[in-house]
């Protein structure tokens, strides 16, 4: 244990627990530091204040590590403990009056005092910028941080015009004002990684999602009588809500099914329970779907009653002539039996076709369907159910076709819709000028610069955040335009995007405005660092939706601060605002204001669009006054809630919101649910909540099997070459049944050569990449190995331990690892854990820190993620980008990241693979 | 009337909350805890476990009577106790448990161990935490047999033999 510091307060890593344990030190906000010294004397000899109060407070909160949310209650003082919050409905599930959390949600409030955390603004003064380049980032100040990004934005937009800057951040109601008032087209996201299949199916086939690409359904496993999995595991990751369901489920007498190439431990508890596991060729799924379906429809077995209700009867007779006609292959035509496409199917998938048929009949009880409520394991964040390939859309759909045919959609035990109050939407409450947005100069009508990616080329959902791969391809070609300015928050970008070695050249290309929380790799290749505020640190109040894992009813959860606010940090809405003002009414560089540089950049290129667009310049007096809230500047108010003031306002206004009257301020809630309060955190809690109603989202005739029905301007969700085949191609198509093999990372695998396909996998003490820098977590879950069947290692030479070195056949990325022998693996497939493979830097001092934060945080650290650096393989770097190209080609609606595409050569490595020890 | 704790196989997941939630509670440094999970792979079904374990109580502890200071004890509720104060570190407890439950602890020089959070009134932190409801501390009744405290796979003992020291351990399977 490291307890060398130079603080001269005698306070390891792990030490700060021991300050909070003894309850030693009082901590006060601020940037002044002066509540800090406090906190520092005290700490050096704890015993002498006792009864002060501890870091943590006792408060109520939302753990904010993975998008399951749960509300926590933590008791601080000595002893500091975070307990699950029994009145929410995941961390509560179990009705026992107790509330309980996930491994990662334990230990989350240490993220806060994570000595890798970035704590104040810094430039680079390094100009050369790469992964062996020092930074050499120096502290700066707010203003000047602010000036440098602002005056930087002036100048980009006086180069190259708006679409010369771009963001790269989750959206929200800021990103999109702020992208909206400045009139970028450019604002990327990850989601491509995730989630991107079922939320291009979901919308299409169920009219109670309104907007193509809404994540608004989850699930309610709990209820569920059979579980049906294709590569999901969210089990294996700990998410609170899916854990405690499944194991309530299996408990009362649910069964279940897992095919998936690796034996999960979703898998594994199936069968510890009766279920079974059926280990399947990646990429094959689909096959195994249909042959279900096949066989549940030639049967009569569906939930007839659902379908008679929800079904349009025309789409249903339809969908009956195309299931009895289809063998779905060559060589199956019409009238093939149930058991042929079995056959075919297992053929494809390497699962038995007795199998295949037994569960069909398991997953739909025979036919008999009274309290029967099965439901295929879908997740937002699993992609097609589990891996991402090229179409894996085929997947998606099947999946939610077989949970149509049981009634499986917004049911108890199935996947259900979200409920919530109905806020209204942030632009009504507060509303942009009058005059409306400026013309964007994309809009232009002569010029139609559009987005970099050029998304609207693709079909499919989603279309307003793109993805990273193409947006990377088109920035490094000056494909149409050239952007080289980025504006980025959360995201550690090398290390959650495909082809690490690509996003690098992206990142020393680009002028990078870096909103980020550690010292990672996206602050080491960024300009300027802007330090983010840590979720514990913050008062806000989060609406339980369709993000939160379970949505049975509404309710609304209350974030208190555990911790007061560390070092000098600020929210995003608060770096954006900062931004505004400046280019509003700062004096920068060549020009005094933003509306002078877009007007410099007009003349220049005035023969060019500016004629054609004669409204570019209009409704440009300021910036600020779009980025409002009540209709005032309040840029500090933004990072106070996730729904603000005015929404509850207008909330309590409305006459059948069942919002109380009373509760029109984030003060007045916390007032009544926070420690000030009853307590509880959450309003309502379960006895207050209105009950869940099946089916209460759902209307008549408003469920889809028929993709083409919604596809119009808005839904484009219609896979095909465009507008070449005319919108009834897919469902009238030879459905091949399983994503084709149109990319060439998909070619075949073959072990006895060294050639495997890439399987992933997430630790439960691990959510993101930046997980790894916790070193509990990495303590527990380390150290990092790729697992092989031992008969596969065997052809090869290879023994448990050895050195490999990883080579992508996508991209000729190459990593080492260390071997794991494992029989619950397929042979031709190796899997790894998502997110290792950080960057070991080099000497690069960070330590900007006062001395009394550092006796707080730990001693001062160079530059990284100290806990995992140079441990593992990177998992992102194998995966081959798509390009704009390939994009169009393979008309992929879903646009997943094809991770599970990718082979990767495995050879006996000469380098040793460093690795860290591990608890067991 | 002696408590024990019951390990569910059949509901653990592994995830090791028990383990963290323990260690944060006792603010145990790197390489130091007072329960472990540690993973078990067999070719019968279902092929894997997961086994939370701790300091078991047993009813004949191995490490109280190899202690020179008498540093550790079984309380009115059958917990294994260990006083700090008295310690030397000289480690032949840790030597002695057949279930390797106690831990050295470099920074203290003494060893640490479960003591099922005697001084917390809400009962073991770790049964508290798990959000499978794979532990629980009970009262030990007639089920927990010897044969109740084994595990055996592939005509493999996973856990030591229990007629060593009594362990008050249930496994449910």
């Amino acid at each position: 244990m490291d307890t060398n510091n130079t603080s001269g307060c005698q306070i390891s890593r792990r030490g700060f627990l021991k300050i909070m344990a003894t309850g030693a030190a009082v901590v006060g906000a601020s940037s002044t530091m002066g509540p800090l010294l406090t906190a520092c004397s005290k700490a050096a000899s704890p015993a002498q204040d006792a009864s002060g109060k501890g870091l943590f407070k006792d408060s109520v909160g939302v753990c904010r590590i993975c998008n399951t949310w749960c509300s926590y209650l933590a008791k601080g003082g000595e002893h500091f403990e975070l307990w699950g919050n029994p009145h929410d409905p995941i961390a509560g599930c179990w009705k026992d009056g107790k509330g309980r959390l996930c491994v990662k949600g334990y230990a989350g409030p240490e993220k806060a005092l994570n000595p890798d955390r970035i704590f104040f603004p810094m430039k680079r003064t390094n100009p050369k910028k790469g992964p062996d380049e020092d930074p050499g980032f120096v502290k700066i100040s707010w203003d000047e941080a602010l000036e440098i990004a602002a005056r930087r934005y002036a100048e980009t937009v006086e180069n190259y015009g708006d679409k010369g800057v771009a963001l790269v951040m989750r959206s929200s109601d800021w990103s999109k004002r702020f992208a909206a008032a400045t009139t970028l087209p450019n604002s990327v996201g990850h989601q491509s990684t995730c989630f991107t299949g079922h939320c291009w199916a979901w919308p299409a086939l169920v009219e109670a999602i309104s907007d193509p690409g809404t994540r608004a359904w989850t699930h309610d496993f709990g209820n569920s009588t059979y579980l049906l999995s294709f590569g999901f595991d969210q089990v294996g990751r700990a998410q609170n809500s899916t854990v405690q369901g499944v194991i309530k489920a299996l408990e009362a007498g649910a069964k279940g099914s897992c095919f998936d190439p690796q034996y999960t431990v979703l898998a594994n508890k199936l069968v510890a329970y009766g279920g079974h596991y059926h280990p399947i060729k990646p990429g094959t799924d689909g096959a195994v779907i249909w042959a279900m379906i096949k066989w549940i429809v030639a049967n009569h077995k569906y939930n007839a009653s659902f379908i008679d209700s929800y079904v349009p009867a025309a789409e249903w007779t339809a969908f009956l002539a195309f299931v009895a006609a289809n063998g779905f292959a060559p060589g199956l035509d019409a009238g093939a039996s149930p058991e042929a496409v079995a056959a075919w199917a297992a053929d494809i998938s390497e699962v038995p076709a007795t199998e295949i048929l037994r569960v069909a009949r398991e997953f739909c009880n025979d036919g008999n369907m009274k309290d029967w409520r099965p439901v295929v394991m879908t997740h937002k964040r699993d992609g097609a159910g589990g891996p991402n390939y090229t179409n894996s859309w085929r997947n998606a759909y099947a999946e939610l076709v077989l949970g149509i045919l049981m009634g499986s959609v917004d049911r108890l035990g199935a996947d259900i819709l979200g409920r919530k109050f109905k806020v209204p939407a942030f632009d009504d409450v507060c509303p942009p000028p009058k005059e409306g947005y400026p013309e964007p100069e994309y809009k232009a009508p002569e010029k139609k610069f559009g987005r970099l990616d050029q998304r609207s080329k693709w079909t499919g959902a989603a279309a307003g955040q793109g993805t990273f791969d193409v947006f990377k391809h088109q920035l490094l070609a000056d494909d149409p335009y050239k952007v080289r300015m980025l504006i980025t928050s959360f995201y550690n970008w090398p290390m959650n995007s495909t082809d690490t070695a690509q996003t690098v050249e992206v990142l020393q290309k680009c002028f990078v405005v870096n909103h980020c929380f550690y010292a990672d790799e996206g602050a080491w290749m960024s300009d300027l660092l802007l330090p983010d505020v840590s979720p514990y640190e913050k008062t806000e109040l989060v609406a339980g939706d369709s993000n939160a894992g379970q949505s049975l009813y509404s309710f609304y959860k209350l974030q208190e601060p555990l911790i007061e606010k560390l070092g000098d940090t600020r929210g995003l809405p608060d770096v954006l605002y900062g931004i505004a003002k400046l280019l509003d009414t700062g004096a920068h560089g060549k020009f005094k204001t933003w509306k002078e540089a877009h007007k410099a950049y007009a003349d220049a290129q005035d023969a060019v669009w500016r004629r054609a667009n004669p409204h570019y310049l209009k409704n440009r007096d300021t910036l600020t006054q779009y980025l409002t809230v009540d209709g005032t500047l309040k840029g500090e108010k933004w990072g106070g809630a996730f729904v603000s003031n005015a929404q509850l306002k207008a909330l309590a206004a409305t006459a059948d919101s069942g919002w109380p009257k009373k509760l029109t301020t984030l003060d007045a809630v916390a007032a009544q649910i926070g420690t000030k309060g009853d307590g509880s955190g959450i309003y309502p809690k379960y006895e207050d909540a209105k009950p869940f109603k099946d089916y209460g989202k759902l209307k008549a005739g408003k469920v889809h099997l028929d993709i083409t029905v919604r596809e119009n301007g808005k839904y484009a969700t219609v896979p095909r070459p465009h507008d070449a085949q005319g919108a009834s191609m897919v469902i009238s198509e030879r459905f091949p049944g399983y994503a084709p093999p149109v990319h060439p990372g998909r070619a075949s695998a073959d072990p006895a050569s060294g050639r495997f396909h890439m399987l992933i996998y997430r630790e439960q003490g691990m959510c993101h990449s930046e997980s790894k820098s916790e070193e509990l977590m990495v303590e527990l879950f380390g150290p990092q190995t790729v697992e092989m069947h031992p008969d596969s290692a065997a052809h090869l030479g290879l023994a448990e331990g050895d050195s490999i070195l990883i080579e992508s056949e996508a991209n000729k990325a190459a990593e080492t690892s260390i071997l794991h022998l494992s029989a619950h693996i397929r042979p031709d497939c190796i899997k790894m854990a998502h997110g290792w493979g950080h960057w070991k830097f080099g000497s690069s001092k960070l330590n900007p820190n006062p001395k009394e934060l550092d006796a707080l945080v730990g001693p001062p650290r160079s530059f990284g993620m100290h806990a995992s650096a140079g441990v593992g393989a990177d998992d992102n770097a194998f995966v081959h980008a798509r390009t704009l190209k390939e994009m169009i080609e393979q008309i992929d609606p879903s646009a997943t990241v094809p991770m599970s595409d990718v082979i990767l050569k495995v050879t006996k490595s000469s380098r040793p693979a460093p690795a860290r020890s591990v608890l067991v | 009337m002696s408590k024990g704790f019951v390990v569910d196989l059949k509901r653990c997941i592994g995830c090791k909350a028990c383990v963290v939630a323990c260690k944060l509670r006792y603010e145990l440094p790197e390489g130091v805890a007072r329960r472990a999970v540690r993973t078990r792979e067999f070719a019968e079904t279902p092929m894997r476990c997961f086994l939370s374990l701790a300091c078991n109580h047993c009813e004949h502890p191995a490490c109280i009577p190899i202690c020179p200071q008498a540093a550790l004890s079984k309380d009115a509720e059958g917990r294994v106790i260990h006083d700090p104060g008295k310690c030397i570190g000289c480690r032949r407890c840790e030597f002695a448990c057949p279930y390797d439950a106690i831990c050295y602890d470099l920074e203290t020089g003494t060893i640490t161990k479960c003591d099922a959070c005697a001084t917390r009134s809400d009962g073991p932190r770790c049964v508290a935490a798990c959000h499978a409801k794979a532990l629980s501390w009970v009262d030990v009744d007639a089920s927990f047999t010897l044969a109740a405290a084994q595990v055996v796979k592939d005509g493999k003992a996973l856990l030591p033999d229990p007629r060593q020291t009594t362990p008050h351990l249930k496994v449910v399977r």
